[in-house]
């Protein structure tokens, strides 16, 4: 988003300088952020109080603007999950205090909130986004900050400093392929892709081509949109004049309703394929629940979308976390609806609980302490709301497993699921390498 | 030839939109010599106060189009009147960074009002078409042709026959002569802003038609109109109908039969490509005037 201020050059130069010092004293080590031995014994670093026993995270999300529809939730999950724990005695009697800035998706604002609260916390919980995570990589890899990565760009995984869960982009696309070509006759079946022309839609569409190339699917059309675009006639034109049966939709939601509307009052109803990202609860009804008012989009998208992820159907009881997770939520947030990124904040709240358990029966809470636990957590189980994460020194992945759910205007959630978490051959055998 | 008109049907129905947008931006620079960067955020304004009163008030939706319209043609005059009049005798400058700060106070506005989620119209056409000879045509977008003429056609009626209409090519001709003679220039200003409030609400609530939603992204399209706005002559009524539908119509057809080799999102190009060779031939623009210097 671009801002301009006119201010006379003196004052310009003034709130120059005041920003550089202010960025100056976030980035460096605070008095508050100074190592130091704590009287439970722990070794304490940047936003851990020994006195009141409590460890301050950042989150960095956009808690306003369009992508706010995705931060707020992932926020308050998060916020739920610390809340339970807090409420349970706290990490072996260690507090966690969230301390939230906007980012409003944009890198520098990302930047700035970054380096205003680098110094006042010992980890950032939540980074949402690949352009704002890249944007501060460098930063936190300088400063050896954990960041947990709300983003399933595959470019992350391989980050020493990275903490993400769940399963990127590519791989569900592949995994989703693999489903396509085990059904009947589907070694025959046609595919497409419609993906955005940025970050986000070169790891959808790199898992795409994986897929097609290792189970030799025929992908009879590739095509692009670019953020903005208002009219997708071409895209889904390209698709139908190929004959896709299956049309992945690497998107954002209004985009892939705008995909799926387009397609169906043309005739045209293959197999859609959403990308996680391209889901929302909103794309059905008013209020995002079966109780609101049907959009105009919502019959076609509950006949012919599949929506990739890696999250438990929304009240599914065979998940053994699911009974907490319901009773923490009408607990502590009990106006959430049914929502994926509530749960994905959630479940993210929960690794990092893990890692803070075994930073602090290592006896230390600073950064490389941390650092080092998370290195080193191995398997966190998350009660099947999320296939488990497994952090190891040799970095990679958290998870190759998907699930493929369809779209249901009665389900609460709107999700069915059609299979549950599995790994294709595709998925298993791909390789990431770092970044940059 | 299906895939043609379909593609010819939805690039016409797009360029109708971009003509409202590019109307509501030529209104105002032509009477004052602003550039209204606010434009695309009062479109995005009419799409919200459209479903607002649509769905969470249950009006018609008749209605609730006229209660848009009018709140939006009244909140671009009271805008004209208690901020930027205070502005007379400033740079000109200093008028565009105004709209700019306005466009910024909206699009952080409407989500913190609504949220970010997408909202439902509250149409009556949804995804209903009709289909001719292969090719879909959505009833929304029959309907944004449709009313698009209609205002165009009662634009350019009010403009040429009524004393306003005058008044403002006048204003637009001279403002010193215009002031010089009794027109009440002032009063002109805030009509100005009152039409491009107006024809933004329609922009707005057609923009956001099926297979579309009212979602905080709407204003970007402004960004989109702008070569149909320099294409059709900055101060041209006649040249943003003409560029808005010639780019609504090259922005879908290239992105439907652009070769390979020109890249992805040659369509995003496309429009400036054109713009930039009929600038070669007319520095104005298809209709912009050009200026008259004593050497």
């Amino acid at each position: 988003m671009g801002r301009v201020k006119m201010r006379p050059l003196g004052a310009v130069c003034a709130a120059g300088a005041i920003a550089m010092a202010i960025g100056a004293c976030g980035t460096g080590s605070s008095s508050s952020g100074a190592s130091g031995g704590g009287s439970s014994g722990v070794t304490t670093g940047p936003g851990v109080d020994a006195k009141a026993k409590t460890i301050s995270l950042g989150v960095l999300s956009p808690l306003s603007g369009p992508v706010a529809a995705i931060g707020k939730p992932l926020t308050a999950g998060q916020e739920t999950y610390f809340r339970a724990v807090n409420a349970a005695g706290g990490i072996d009697g260690w507090k966690v205090d969230l301390v939230e800035r906007d980012t409003k998706y944009d890198p520098q604002t990302e930047v700035q909130a970054y380096n205003r609260i680098a110094g006042n916390v010992a980890f950032i919980a939540q980074s949402l986004g690949s352009p704002t995570t890249k944007a501060i990589q460098p930063l936190a890899s300088q400063q050896k900050m954990l960041i947990g990565a709300s983003a399933q760009d595959s470019s992350l995984v391989t980050d020493p400093v990275m903490a993400v869960i769940g399963t990127p982009y590519a791989i569900d696309n592949a995994n989703a392929l693999d489903h396509i070509a085990k059904q009947k006759g589907g070694k025959n079946a046609k595919v497409g892709i419609i993906y955005q022309n940025d970050a986000y839609g070169q790891d959808g569409l790199r898992g795409y081509q994986a897929g097609v190339n290792t189970y030799h699917l025929r992908s009879v059309a590739e095509t692009t949109y670019k953020s903005g675009d208002t009219d997708l006639t071409a895209q889904v034109q390209k698709m139908r004049s190929a004959g896709a049966q299956y049309v992945f939709v690497v998107a954002t939601p209004s985009v892939a309703s705008t995909i799926v509307g387009t397609g169906a009052s043309q005739g045209y109803n293959p197999r859609w394929v959403f990308q996680g990202p391209a889901w929302s609860e909103y794309l059905m009804s008013s209020d995002g629940t079966p109780k609101g008012k049907p959009t105009a989009v919502a019959k076609a998208l509950a006949s012919s979308v599949w929506v990739l992820g890696y999250e438990a159907q929304w009240g599914d009881k065979s998940a053994p976390g699911m009974a907490k997770f319901l009773a923490d939520t009408k607990r502590f947030a009990p106006s959430q609806i049914p929502d994926y990124y509530f749960m994905y904040g959630y479940a993210q709240a929960k690794v990092e609980t893990a890692i803070l358990r075994k930073a602090i029966a290592g006896g230390a809470l600073t950064r490389a302490a941390i650092l080092d636990a998370k290195l080193h957590l191995g398997t966190v189980d998350l009660g099947g709301l999320m296939p488990p994460v497994d952090y190891t020194p040799g970095l990679g992945p958290a998870s190759r497993m998907s699930e493929i759910s369809k779209v249901s205007s009665t389900t609460q959630g709107f999700l069915k699921a059609v299979r549950g978490f599995f790994v294709g051959d595709a998925a298993r055998s791909m390789t990431f390498k770092a970044s940059g | 030839m299906t895939a043609f008109l379909q593609l010819l049907f939805q690039g016409v129905a797009l360029g109708c939109i971009y003509a409202l947008v590019a109307l509501g931006f030529t209104v105002v620079y032509r009477a004052s010599k602003v550039i209204n960067f606010a434009q695309g955020s009062l479109l995005l304004v009419g799409a919200y106060l459209v479903s607002f009163l649509a769905t969470d008030l249950n009006l018609p939706f008749v209605a609730a189009v006229v209660g848009a319209i009018a709140l939006l043609a009244t909140g671009g005059a009271v805008f004209q009147m208690t901020v930027l009049r205070r502005m007379l005798g400033q740079p000109v400058f200093v008028l565009v960074m105004i709209t700019i700060g306005l466009s910024i106070v909206i699009d952080s506005s409407i989500p913190a009002i609504f949220g970010g989620n997408a909202r439902i119209l509250g149409d009556p056409w949804g995804a209903s078409a009709v289909h001719v000879g292969g090719v879909t045509l959505n009833w929304v977008r029959i309907w944004t042709v449709v009313c698009t003429g209609l205002i165009l056609a009662l634009y350019f009626a009010f403009d040429r026959f009524s004393r306003y209409g005058l008044a403002m090519r006048a204003t637009a001709a001279d403002e010193e002569a215009a002031l010089a003679v009794g027109v009440p220039v002032r009063r002109v200003y805030a009509l100005t802003w009152a039409i491009a409030g107006g024809v933004a609400a329609v922009g707005g609530l057609f923009l956001a038609g099926f297979p579309s939603s009212v979602n905080p992204s709407l204003g970007d399209v402004a960004l989109r109109a702008f070569p149909a706005i320099i294409l059709g002559g900055l101060d041209s009524p006649p040249g943003a109908v003409v560029g808005g539908i010639t780019i609504g119509i090259v922005e879908v057809m290239s992105s439907g039969y652009a070769p390979g080799w020109l890249g992805n999102d040659f369509s995003s190009v496309a429009p400036y490509v054109v713009m930039i060779l009929v600038l070669l031939s007319r520095p104005y623009g298809l209709f912009g005037t050009r200026p008259v210097e004593r050497v």
